[in-house]
């Protein structure tokens, strides 16, 4: 260190003599590592980790029924099947988290409370620092009323004393399949345990008790689920305990095995589409999760891609630099400088700006991080605890940074070896070196590479926005009711009152000025639906095939207010049903042509559904979700069972705001007899939708920009340096009778030589980003190749016109000033 | 070009230099006429202004006052790019430090300025530079690059692509100040064969032992022709 403190000084010393382009240099370099890092940490926070709740927490892993869109939940059944079915898996859980009210006398506490299945205390063995678990005699139905509380409710309740256990709660909770606001008494529940801190909850922190889901829940089904049975309402998230001599990659292969193989049928499990998946740790939505880890894990690719830009740019800017230091290195040389020396000198100047660079990063990326995590397409990702003294990043930025430093530092010392006074002012032309050539190349290729993929987010942005999603949004409102409940029955007394409720409902909201239209119905665009109903059908040319089918309701005048295109048939009248109206997917699906007025469905496996119907009417789809999503195969029913969950549509171009009082004023008046949830624009919401993609779409512009901007501002970089360092030379060709024209073209035609190179990595480079980032954050019907072909010609372009000002300066070199040095 | 006027006509020509503090007349109100065929050596003490001079009738330096006319072109009123096509056609230049470019070889060298010719293909340029390298006997060399050539050697090539062109005029600008005297004897001999070939020449020299060789010699004293400039031959 000793040693180094003179080249350290010196270091200091040449910065500061240019501060502003040192300047420049550090940010530059610092804010492509502060990216970088910022991503490189959210994808270390995003690393599955074990939960420090449970003993031996490296074996407990999340067991996910991946759909499409979501992780459905499973029940027992599949629960027990599983545990029985996988020799891989040594116990396994159900989780439901629910609010549950602790009565004390007149005071009410509404706690957080998971329902836990039969292996969740003796199988996955949460930590607990009092007392015992729920034992297995206890999940039974008629098992003993006991509950676990968490260490939180221990301290904040009970003051932390021991004498807690053996003491009652007296528990209640909100029935389940009632239409009106039910509460349930569930008794007195005796504390038998009380968990570690670390155990504050599974999949939700701040969990308050644990309570035995088999002898508790049927306690709270009321209605049509009371005859429906534990066993067959999907309602938990489970957990596994992954056997000690097992792997995590054996036991995933043995759940899609099992699952192939039929194990799982009859078990509430949908049969299309779904992978059986297990994941380390204790993850709520682990799909999620896993997607927001590629997505990020892209973007710390693309931060170190701009880290080696902004590395090369720097190094060629010390190169730049590096005629007007070369008579001091010449003479330090001359004086008997060992180049050992000198190339330690110029190594210790670049570590110093790299040094400063990373401290801004850092700095930077402690800022960026925060951002980043709001990202629209991370949303619904858990974030732990971004930090950035994981070790893991550490390593990461340390490395990044080494590599920085060599980058930086290789331009100067290889300047180094053609170095000599006498050489330095005998120079004639400058020919562009090795490092030149391949650090221009370099950044020309990242920066097309970069801009490909910026460039398939804008065409994918632009297609999205623009798409026929099957109906209309012009001055369209939704009402989303607060939940009303369900109406399990097809008895027609209750489709009467569906009407009636809607025509009186209709009736009130047309008398507030301004509204046009009403309609009723579910689903509705960019509404969250908050429970499906999916049946099933086999089409009758594929008996062993299911067919999914989602139901929804719609009065009549609900395809009118949305412009929903009927193919073929005619939408019934009120009152008329006769007939099922279906979209054309399921159409196609259950008969295999698009034209089936008339025909009949093959029976729906599912309740409420009644007898098969002819079809009388076949609607083009629909994209009520995110436009890559369409809606589900579908029915279209006046009345359902989800006519409870009625969304109400207006056509009306009143603001929110307006609107909203107006309604509060009818439902305080009593005329409108319905509680709301939402009240929202669906081309808003619309917009909420596109969010993850215009995110993704900013993130890699400004990547791109910042790429592009660094390449083309080292390339001109190069070519002053070429032609300033080759003045003499263009001083010669001038007096042999080039005119600035020829001088101009010479620089701009050396400039796109060098630039060659760049553009011909780039083509392959930036067709295979694209290639990889289909189909999960692409589609496929996004133009690779003329993407690759649009930007390498704008590349070409731009490579013409940074070198302009450099062809000018060329052109103006004055030859007989120039010609008279020497 | 056999127009009887004068090939070069410079009447009251200026040349300044001005800095923030200085204006410096490097050349102040130059009369001069060469007529086709004329050899004329140019000659003064350092700082005199004879570079300059040259430079101007090159065509690689601007004037600030008078007029310069080129075989009866008045240079003031063309714009730069007919002042380089010009150069490339009429003039060859010759300097001091040969400035030939090091990773082209003799022949591309030589063959350099024919680049900037319109309508001689790449073969034709070959042909010609190598014809002209035989005259000044370097065509043995023709593969070598310029650093491995002797200082004489390099001189006889910057002749060559000073010739290649076939211009009316060759600029010399102290053409044998990097030689020893074995060479630069052999250099200006090469240049009066040139002379008396039919080619203009115009040499600077401060050397009075080379300038000799002349048919006239100028003298230039602080950028003006010295009162009885006319030397004979």
């Amino acid at each position: 260190m000793k040693a180094l403190l003179p080249d350290i000084v010196h270091a200091w010393r040449v910065h500061r003599a240019t501060p502003v382009a040192s300047s420049i240099a550090v940010l530059v370099l610092g804010v492509a590592l502060g990216f970088m890092t910022a991503f490189l940490s959210l994808f270390s926070d995003l690393l599955p980790q074990p939960h420090r709740g449970f003993e031996d927490a490296d074996g407990v892993a999340t067991l996910v029924v991946q759909m499409p869109e979501h992780a459905n939940p499973v029940n027992t059944r599949f629960l027990e099947r599983a545990g029985e079915e996988i020799s891989g898996i040594a116990a396994v859980a159900g989780v439901n988290g629910n609010q549950i009210e602790w009565r004390e006398g007149t005071r009410i506490d509404l706690l957080s409370a998971e329902m836990v299945t039969r292996g969740f205390f003796d199988g996955l063995r949460p930590l607990l620092v009092l007392g015992r678990g729920i034992a297995a005699e206890d999940h039974r139905q008629d098992g003993a009323s006991v509950a676990v509380i968490s260490h939180a409710l221990w301290q904040r309740r009970f003051g932390g004393r021991p004498d807690v256990l053996d003491k009652k709660l007296d528990l209640a909770s909100e029935a389940m399949g009632s239409n009106d606001d039910e509460t349930v008494d569930l008794g007195g529940y005796r504390i038998v345990g009380v968990a570690h801190p670390d155990m504050n909850g599974t999949f939700d922190g701040n969990v308050d008790l644990w309570l035995p889901a088999e002898q508790l829940l049927p306690k709270r089904l009321t209605g049509r689920l009371a005859g429906i049975g534990l066993g067959n309402m999907s309602m938990f998230r489970a957990l596994a305990r992954i056997a000690p001599d097992r792997s995590l990659e054996s036991v995933q292969r043995e759940l899609a095995a099992a699952h192939a193989n039929g194990a799982f049928d009859g078990m509430g499990i949908p049969s299309d589409d779904v992978r059986m998946l297990i994941y380390p740790g204790v993850t709520q939505d682990p799909g999620r999760q896993a997607e927001a880890r590629r997505q990020v894990g892209m973007f710390s690719l693309v931060g170190l891609l701009v880290v080696i830009v902004a590395g090369a740019n720097v190094g060629l800017f010390l190169l730049a630099r590096a005629p007007g230091r070369r008579r001091e290195l010449g003479i330090r040389l001359a004086v008997g400088a060992p180049m050992k020396r000198l190339r330690r000198q110029l190594l210790v100047e670049s570590a110093l700006l790299v040094a400063a660079a990373t401290l801004v990063g850092i700095v930077l990326a402690l800022w960026m991080m925060v951002g980043f995590q709001d990202l629209a397409f991370l949303d619904g990702a858990r974030f732990k605890g971004v930090s950035l003294l994981d070790w893991r990043v550490l390593a990461g930025v340390v490395g990044v940074t080494a590599l920085a430093t060599l980058l930086v530092s290789l331009a100067p010392i290889a300047g180094l070896k053609r170095l000599g006074v006498i050489g330095a002012t005998r120079q004639v032309r400058a020919r562009p070196g090795l490092f030149q050539r391949f650090g221009g190349a370099l950044q020309i290729a990242i920066a097309g590479v970069v801009a490909c993929v910026a460039l398939g987010f804008v065409l994918y942005l632009l297609d999205l926005r623009s798409r026929d999603l099957g109906y209309s949004t012009d001055d369209l409102v939704v009402i989303s009711p607060a939940f009303g409940g369900t109406v399990f029955t097809s008895d027609t007394g209750t489709a009467e009152r569906t009407r009636v409720r809607r025509e009186r409902q209709r009736n009130t909201l047309l008398q507030i000025p301004g509204v046009e239209a009403v309609a009723f119905g579910s689903p509705v665009p960019a509404g969250k639906v908050g429970m499906t109903f999916s049946f099933r059908l086999s089409p009758p040319d594929r008996p062993d095939q299911n067919v999914s089918v989602a139901l929804g309701s719609a009065d009549p005048a609900f395809p009118a207010l949305l412009d929903l295109r009927v193919l073929h048939g005619r939408w019934p009248d009120a009152g008329d049903e006769s007939g099922y109206v279906i979209s054309r997917a399921l159409a196609e699906a259950a008969l295999g042509h698009v034209d089936v007025v008339g025909e009949v469905l093959p029976p729906i496996q599912g309740p409420g559904m009644g007898e098969p119907r002819p079809v009388v009417a076949v609607v083009e789809n629909v994209f009520f979700d995110h436009p890559e999503n369409p809606d589900d195969p579908r029915i279209y029913s006046e009345s359902t069972f989800m006519s409870g969950n009625d969304r109400i549509l207006l056509k009306t171009r009143l603001p929110l705001d307006t609107l909203r009082q107006e309604l509060n004023r009818l439902i305080e008046a009593g005329e409108l007899e319905i509680e709301i949830q939402f009240l929202f624009r669906p081309r808003d919401r619309f917009r909420e939708l596109l969010a993850p993609d215009r995110s993704r779409l900013y993130l890699s512009g400004l990547a791109a920009v910042t790429a592009l901007a660094l390449a083309l501002f080292g390339f001109y970089g190069i070519q002053r340096f070429l032609v300033d360092a080759g003045r003499r030379e263009f001083a010669i060709l001038a007096a042999i009778g080039a005119g600035p024209k020829r001088l101009r073209r010479r620089v701009i035609g050396t400039g796109l030589m060098l630039g060659l190179p760049g553009l011909v990595f780039a083509g392959p480079l930036g067709y295979l980003a694209l290639a990889a980032l289909k189909p999960e954050f692409l589609p496929e019907s996004i133009p690779a190749l003329a993407i690759v072909v649009f930007v390498l010609a704008a590349l070409a372009a731009l490579l013409v016109v940074t070198s302009l000002a450099p062809a000018r300066r060329a052109a103006e070199i004055a030859p007989a000033a120039q010609l008279r040095e020497d | 070009m056999t127009d009887p006027s004068p090939l070069i006509a410079l009447a009251g020509v200026e040349r300044i230099f001005a800095t923030e503090t200085l204006e410096t007349h490097a050349l102040d109100g130059i009369d001069l006429e060469i007529d086709s065929g004329e050899y004329v050596t140019i000659e003064g003490p350092s700082g005199c202004g004879k570079s300059t001079l040259l430079s101007v009738l090159g065509l690689l330096d601007e004037i600030d006052g008078g007029e310069y006319r080129l075989a009866g072109v008045p240079t003031g009123e063309i714009d730069a790019e007919e002042r380089a096509r010009l150069r490339n056609r009429e003039i060859g230049f010759v300097f001091q430090s040969f400035n030939l470019i090091p990773e082209m070889s003799v022949l591309e060298n030589v063959a350099l300025p024919l680049v900037y010719r319109d309508g001689v293909g790449a073969g034709d340029r070959l042909r010609r530079a190598g014809e002209v390298l035989e005259r000044v006997g370097m065509a043995a060399r023709a593969d070598h690059r310029p650093n491995q050539l002797s200082g004489g050697q390099q001189q006889r090539v910057a002749i060559a692509r000073a010739l290649v062109g076939q211009p009316s005029l060759i600029l010399a600008d102290e053409p044998t100040g990097n030689l020893d005297h074995e060479n630069g004897e052999q250099i200006m001999a090469l240049l009066a064969e040139l002379n008396r070939s039919g080619v203009t020449l115009v040499t600077v020299t401060h050397n009075p032992e080379y300038a000799a060789h002349a048919g006239r010699r100028v003298a230039m004293l602080d950028g003006r022709l010295r009162v009885g400039e006319q030397a004979s031959a």
